[in-house]
C-alpha cells in the first residue's frame, strides 16, 4: 500500500488509447484525491514505437507526447503528480514501476490486437494484467469522451515538440558478458568451420592431384568416414552452442535484473 | 525416365494450402493499417513463432529440393552445402541478432541512418538490399517453374506466374503479418515432412541411421546420368570432390555461405518483428535448432533417393537425371505412395511461397520505406505510405515473375550460392562496421557496399557460368566470394580511415 494516499500509475505512450486512459486516471485522481505517477517507457523502441504508430493510425492522427499531455491535464485539475521515465521492455517496466512505487491501481489504454493475429502479436495490457501486483484498469472510453480527449490532445499537441530521435547506442549489449562469451563461441566455431573447409579442400586436392594418397576425409571411422563425422560435428556444434548461449544469456539477464 | 502428368491430389492439396494462406492474409489485412504493421507485423511477433518463421524464410526450394538432389547425385558435396548454409547462422546469433534489434525500425537502412547522418548511406544500402533480394528471387522463381511441370502437370511459365501472383496477393494484403504466417506454417510442415520421410526411408531400408550412412561409405554407389548409369566407389561418393573439382572454387563457396547468411536482407528484416533484443536472440536459437535438424534429415532424404532409385525403377525411379530437384518428391512417392508424393509436392510449393514472400517484403521495404519515404522524404499519412508499400510489393512481384521466366533452365542451388556471395560482399562489411567499429565513416560504408556489390556481380558476369567454359572466362572461379568479400572489407576499412577528418568535421557541424 502506498504510504501517502491513493497511488495511480498511468503508463502512456501518446497513443489514443493512452490518452483515453489519461482522461480516466485524471478523473480517478481527482475523485480519490490520489497521486498520479505518469510513466513513459523508452528504450526497447520496437514495441513502444510500433504501438504509437499503430494506435495513432487507427485513430488517423499523429502521435503526441503522452507525458506532456498527462502533465497538462494534471496541472489543470490540481492533481499531485510525478513523472517517471524508464528504459526497457514495456510490460516489464510498467510492472516494475508499479511494484517500486507501491501504487494501488494501474490505469492504461487497451490496444489489444484481436482475433487470429492476436494469438501471436503481443498485447501490453494483457501482459500487465497478468503480471501486475495491484488492480489494473484497462480503459475503454465512449465515443463522446474519446472525441473530447482527441480535441484536447490536438490543442496541446501543437505546443509540444516531437520526442527526440532514438540514440545509436548498443553498448549495453556489446559490453555485456554474454556478448563477450558469444564472440568467443563464434571464434571457436569459425575456427572449426575453417579447419573443416581446409581439410575438405585438401581432400579434393589429393583426389585430383595426388592420387595414390588417401584423402583425410575418406579415412573410415565410426562406421562412416572422417568427413561425415566432422560434418555432423560442425552441425551439432552450431546447435549445442546456440542452446548453451541462450541458456547462459538468459541467466545473466536475470542476474542483472534486465528483461 | 519418369513421366509426369497432371496430379489431381497434389494439385488439390496445393489449392487447400494456398486457400488457407490467402484466407489468413485477407483476415489479417483488416488489422494492418500502418506501415509498422505492414513492415514488421507491429514488432510484436513471439520469439518462437519468429524462430520457426526464420526457418521457413531461410529453407528455400534450394535447401529442400536442391540439396536433397545434390546429395542424391553428388553425395558428400551436397552435404557440404547443408553444413555451409547452417554455419552462417552462428554469425547471426553471436554478432547480429541483439544489436541489430536494438537499433533501426523496419530495415537495415534505418539502422545505418541512425548512426550516420548521411542520407546517401541509406540510399546505397537500400539499393544493395534490392539487388541482393532480386538475385535471390531469381532461383526461387526458376525453382517454382521447374517443379510445377512434373508435380502439378502445368507448364514452366504457368508455375512461375502462379507462384508470383499468389505471393503478390499474400504480401500486398497484409505484408509481414501474412508473410510471418506463411513462413511459420511452412517451416513446421517442412520439418515434419522431412522427419516423416526420413523415418520412412530408414524403415524401408531396414537400417539404423549410422548403419544407413555407413552402407554408402562401404558399397559402390550408382548414379544415373542422362547417358545412363555410372558407378562410383562408396568412399569416393561420400567424400568431397564429386561435384567440386577446383579447391579454390569450393573454398570460395564455403566462405560465401558462412558470411552470406547474416547479410541477407530478407533474414535481417525478420529481426525487427520481435519486441526486444532478447527475443531476437531466442528466435535465432530456435532457427538454428530447426534448420540444423532439417539439414541432418536432408542427408537421409538425398541418400534415400539414391538407394531406392533401382528398386523403384519400374515406376520411373526416384532419381531423374534431367531434373535433380525432384529427388525428394519422387522418394516420397516410393516411400508413401501417391498421397505422400502429393503432400511433399505441395509442401515444396509452400516452401517457395514462404521464401519468395520474405524476399519481396525485403525488396519492397527497401524501395517504399528507405527510398521513397525516407530518402525522398515523402512522409505522407500512414494510409498513403501503406498504399505505396503495397504497390511496390506488386511491382517487385511482377519483376520477379518476368525474371523467373527469362532465366528458365538455370541451376537453382548454384544461383543461391551466388546470391550468398553478393550478400556477403555487399552487406556484411557495412553491417559489422556499423555495429562494432567506431571509426567507420559513411564514406567507408558507401564505398564498401558499392565495391562489394559491383565486384561480386562483375566477377559473376565474367565467370565460367556466363562466359562459357573455364578456359574462355576472364575469371576462373564460379563463385566470386573469395575475392569480392575481402575486397569489400578492405575498402570499407581503408576508405573509413582515409575519411576520418571529414567525418569529424561533419560531426562537429552537426553539434554546432
Amino acid at each position: 500500500m502506498a504510504i501517502s494516499g491513493y497511488g495511480i500509475l498511468l503508463p502512456t505512450d501518446g497513443s489514443y488509447p493512452a490518452i483515453a486512459a489519461t482522461v480516466r486516471a485524471i478523473e480517478l485522481a481527482r475523485d480519490r484525491k490520489g497521486k498520479l505517477i505518469i510513466l513513459k517507457v523508452i528504450g526497447v523502441e520496437g514495441a513502444g514505437m510500433e504501438k504509437i504508430a499503430e494506435d495513432s493510425a487507427l485513430m488517423r492522427t499523429a502521435g503526441i507526447d503522452g507525458v506532456a499531455y498527462a502533465q497538462d491535464m494534471a496541472k489543470k485539475n490540481g492533481i499531485n503528480f510525478e513523472v517517471v521515465y524508464r528504459e526497457g521492455a514495456v510490460v516489464g517496466e510498467i510492472v516494475r514501476t508499479a511494484t517500486e512505487k507501491q501504487v494501488d491501481i494501474i490505469v492504461m489504454g487497451s490496444s489489444t490486437i484481436k482475433g487470429l493475429p492476436g494469438l501471436y502479436l503481443g498485447s501490453v495490457s494483457r501482459g500487465v494484467i497478468k503480471e501486475a501486483p495491484c488492480d489494473v484498469v484497462v480503459v475503454k472510453l465512449t465515443e463522446d469522451e474519446m472525441n473530447r480527449a482527441v480535441q484536447l490532445a490536438h490543442e496541446i499537441a501543437a505546443a509540444i515538440k516531437a520526442p527526440p530521435p532514438v540514440k545509436f547506442d548498443i553498448s549495453d549489449i556489446t559490453k555485456s558478458n554474454r556478448f563477450r562469451t558469444g564472440a568467443i563461441l563464434l571464434a571457436i566455431y569459425g575456427a572449426t568451420y575453417a579447419i573443416f573447409i581446409a581439410l575438405a579442400v585438401y581432400s579434393i586436392n589429393v583426389r585430383y592431384h595426388h592420387q595414390p594418397q588417401t584423402p583425410i576425409f575418406s579415412i573410415e571411422t565410426l562406421n562412416m568416414n572422417v568427413g561425415l563425422v566432422f560434418g555432423f560435428a560442425v552441425i551439432f556444434l552450431a546447435i549445442v552452442m546456440a542452446v548453451f548461449f541462450n541458456w547462459y544469456a538468459g541467466r545473466s539477464e536475470k542476474k542483472s535484473g534486465g528483461n | 525416365m519418369a513421366t509426369y502428368s497432371f496430379q489431381p491430389i497434389a494439385f488439390g492439396l496445393f489449392v487447400v494450402f494456398v486457400g488457407i494462406t490467402i484466407g489468413i492474409s485477407i483476415y489479417a489485412s483488416r488489422r494492418v493499417r500502418t506501415a509498422g504493421h505492414y513492415y514488421v507485423a507491429g514488432g510484436g511477433v513471439k520469439w518462437f513463432v519468429n524462430g520457426i518463421a526464420f526457418a521457413g524464410d531461410y529453407l528455400s526450394a534450394a535447401s529442400f529440393l536442391g540439396i536433397a538432389g545434390l546429395i542424391a547425385f553428388s553425395g558428400y558435396d551436397g552435404f557440404i552445402y547443408a553444413i555451409g548454409f547452417l554455419a552462417g547462422w552462428v554469425i547471426a546469433l553471436f554478432l547480429i541478432a541483439e544489436p541489430l534489434r536494438k537499433i533501426g525500425k523496419y530495415t537495415f537502412g534505418d539502422a545505418l541512418a541512425a548512426k550516420f547522418k548521411d542520407r546517401r548511406v541509406r540510399l546505397v544500402a537500400s539499393i544493395s538490399a534490392i539487388v541482393v533480394s532480386v538475385f535471390y528471387l531469381i532461383p526461387q522463381m526458376v525453382g517454382a517453374g521447374s517443379i510445377v511441370q512434373p508435380l502439378l502437370g502445368l507448364s514452366y511459365e504457368a508455375g512461375v506466374l502462379i507462384v508470383g501472383l499468389i505471393v503478390v496477393l499474400i504480401v500486398a494484403t497484409a505484408g509481414m503479418v501474412s508473410t510471418t504466417w506463411v513462413q511459420f506454417i511452412k517451416g513446421f510442415l517442412l520439418i515434419f515432412a522431412a522427419l516423416a520421410l526420413t523415418i520412412g526411408v530408414l524403415f524401408m531400408a531396414g537400417f539404423g541411421p549410422v548403419q544407413f550412412i555407413g552402407h554408402f561409405v562401404q558399397n559402390p554407389v550408382t548414379v544415373p546420368t542422362t547417358h545412363g548409369n555410372t558407378t562410383i566407389a562408396g568412399d569416393v561418393f561420400m567424400s568431397p570432390g564429386v561435384k567440386y573439382k577446383d579447391p579454390w572454387d569450393f573454398a570460395s563457396l564455403a566462405l560465401a555461405l558462412f558470411l552470406g547468411t547474416a547479410a541477407l536482407p530478407h533474414i535481417l528484416i525478420r529481426y525487427y518483428t520481435v519486441p526486444k533484443p532478447a527475443d531476437a536472440r531466442k528466435s535465432t536459437v530456435v532457427a538454428i535448432v530447426a534448420i540444423g535438424a532439417f539439414y541432418i534429415l536432408v542427408l537421409f532424404l538425398g541418400l534415400g533417393a539414391n538407394l531406392f532409385n533401382g528398386a523403384a525403377y519400374s515406376n520411373g525411379g526416384t532419381l531423374d537425371p534431367t531434373n535433380q530437384n525432384l529427388a525428394a518428391p519422387l522418394l516420397a512417392q516410393y516411400v508413401g505412395g501417391e498421397w505422400f508424393f502429393a503432400l511433399i509436392s505441395s509442401i515444396a510449393f509452400a516452401t517457395i511461397l514462404g521464401t519468395v514472400s520474405g524476399l519481396i517484403m525485403a525488396a519492397s521495404g527497401a524501395i517504399a520505406h528507405d527510398i521513397y519515404t525516407e530518402y525522398f522524404g515523402r512522409k505522407g499519412d500512414d494510409k498513403k505510405t501503406l498504399r505505396v508499400s503495397k504497390i511496390t510489393a506488386i511491382a517487385v512481384g511482377l519483376v520477379a515473375i518476368a525474371l523467373g521466366i527469362a532465366m528458365k533452365g538455370q541451376n537453382v542451388a548454384f544461383l543461391v550460392g551466388l546470391a550468398f556471395a553478393v550478400a556477403a560482399s555487399a552487406n556484411l562489411p557495412a553491417l559489422l562496421a556499423m555495429l562494432f567499429w567506431k571509426k567507420a565513416t559513411s564514406q567507408g560504408i558507401i564505398a564498401g557496399i558499392i565495391v562489394g556489390l559491383t565486384l561480386s556481380i562483375g566477377l559473376i558476369i565474367v565467370s565460367p557460368t556466363f562466359m562459357g567454359t573455364t578456359g574462355e572466362a576472364w575469371f576462373s572461379l564460379q563463385n566470386p566470394g573469395i575475392i569480392s568479400i575481402p575486397a569489400s572489407f578492405a575498402v570499407t576499412i581503408g576508405v573509413s580511415l582515409l575519411t576520418q577528418n571529414s567525418a569529424k568535421k561533419g560531426a562537429s557541424n552537426v553539434a554546432s
